[in-house]
């Protein structure tokens, strides 16, 4: 879903993925190489994500990757689940003590 | 990329994933440069958060769909590279009265199919073969040229026909109780006896005269160069 939701803000290459999860999520949040690239690669076989080379910010050729129609859907799907746990999570972290005193 | 693609042109996919797992190890030695490290020190450090590089590339490779329908592919050749063994022994090998030809394969007469080729089969069909029977024989004669052949030939014998990609020991489950105590026999005598270069004399029971104890000339066994 971070990757997806990355992504949806426009091409991006995969070491930018890895540096914008970081920057935002202010280094709580580090993505390693070794699970970034495999779950790219998955997301594009699943069809989420589609790639393309074409020349980076450095010149260089880079593989951008950039979110497909089928891709905006599975983000909103886990958007929306990610939303119902996280209520439901706070609801026993607000609640939980109140009603066993 | 189509599917199609990825699984006829997989030279293409491996270069393209190198460049993209490079492009991304040059920018974090970019990175380490301009915070201040020597050319070296970047790359020492890049290396070390990069991590292993071919672990990454094998995870990628297995993300792919392509993974399975290659496997596929692979045992699909095997299997049918063992198959024409199989058709190409028993057009040659059998003299027309079903008994094995002087050059046949000691594990196929020429009506049966060797373990080897089932083992093919069966790993296509998914148990994953069983390697158990192709262990080497655990008892093995050191090289001694002085040593007696035909002792020796109980001992180790290794297929080097193409159909048997694995040695072992043909039939060695059927072989007589008489067998065995002679081979141990013989090779711990001839540990006693050999500085003096006196094998002694292999088993000559009705069993070890049946061919598979003995062999044939046409039989190469072991590292002899025979």
């Amino acid at each position: 879903m971070l990757i997806l939701k990355v992504i949806a803000a426009g091409p991006i290459h995969g070491y930018a993925i890895a540096q914008r999860i970081q920057h935002i999520s202010r280094d709580v949040l580090q993505v390693r190489q070794g699970s970034l690239y495999p779950a790219l690669h998955r997301l594009e076989n699943r069809k989420l994500l589609q790639a393309e080379w074409k020349p980076s910010e450095t010149g260089r050729e880079a593989k951008f990757y950039r979110l497909t129609a089928r891709g905006r859907k599975q983000l909103e799907s886990e958007a929306d689940t990610w939303n119902h746990l996280r209520d439901g999570i706070e609801l026993i972290m607000r609640n939980a003590g109140k009603e066993a005193l | 990329m189509s599917w199609w693609a990825r699984l006829f042109g997989r030279d293409r996919v491996e270069r393209r994933l190198d460049a993209e797992l490079q492009f991304h190890f040059d920018q974090m030695v970019d990175r380490n440069r301009r915070a201040g490290m020597s050319e070296e020190e970047a790359r020492r450090s890049a290396r070390l958060e990069f991590g292993g590089l071919d672990v990454v590339k094998e995870e990628c490779r297995d993300s792919s769909r392509m993974r399975m329908l290659e496997q596929t592919m692979q045992d699909l050749r095997y299997a049918a590279r063992m198959l024409s063994c199989v058709a190409y022994q028993r057009n040659r090998n059998t003299d027309g009265v079903g008994r094995a030809s002087p050059d046949c394969h000691p594990h196929d007469d020429g009506r049966n199919v060797p373990h080897c080729c089932s083992r093919s089969v069966g790993r296509f069909a998914g148990n994953g073969g069983n390697n158990s029977t192709h262990q080497q024989p655990s008892v093995r004669p050191q090289a001694d040229r002085s040593a007696d052949a035909r002792g020796r030939r109980l001992h180790t014998r290794r297929c080097h026909r193409r159909c048997c990609l694995y040695s072992s020991p043909p039939r060695q489950q059927n072989r007589s109780a008489c067998c065995a105590t002679a081979r141990v026999t013989w090779s711990t005598a001839r540990t006693r006896v050999e500085p003096h270069g006196v094998a002694p004399e292999p088993c000559r029971c009705e069993e070890c005269n049946h061919r598979d104890h003995n062999g044939g000339d046409d039989v190469r066994w072991g590292n002899q160069a025979e």
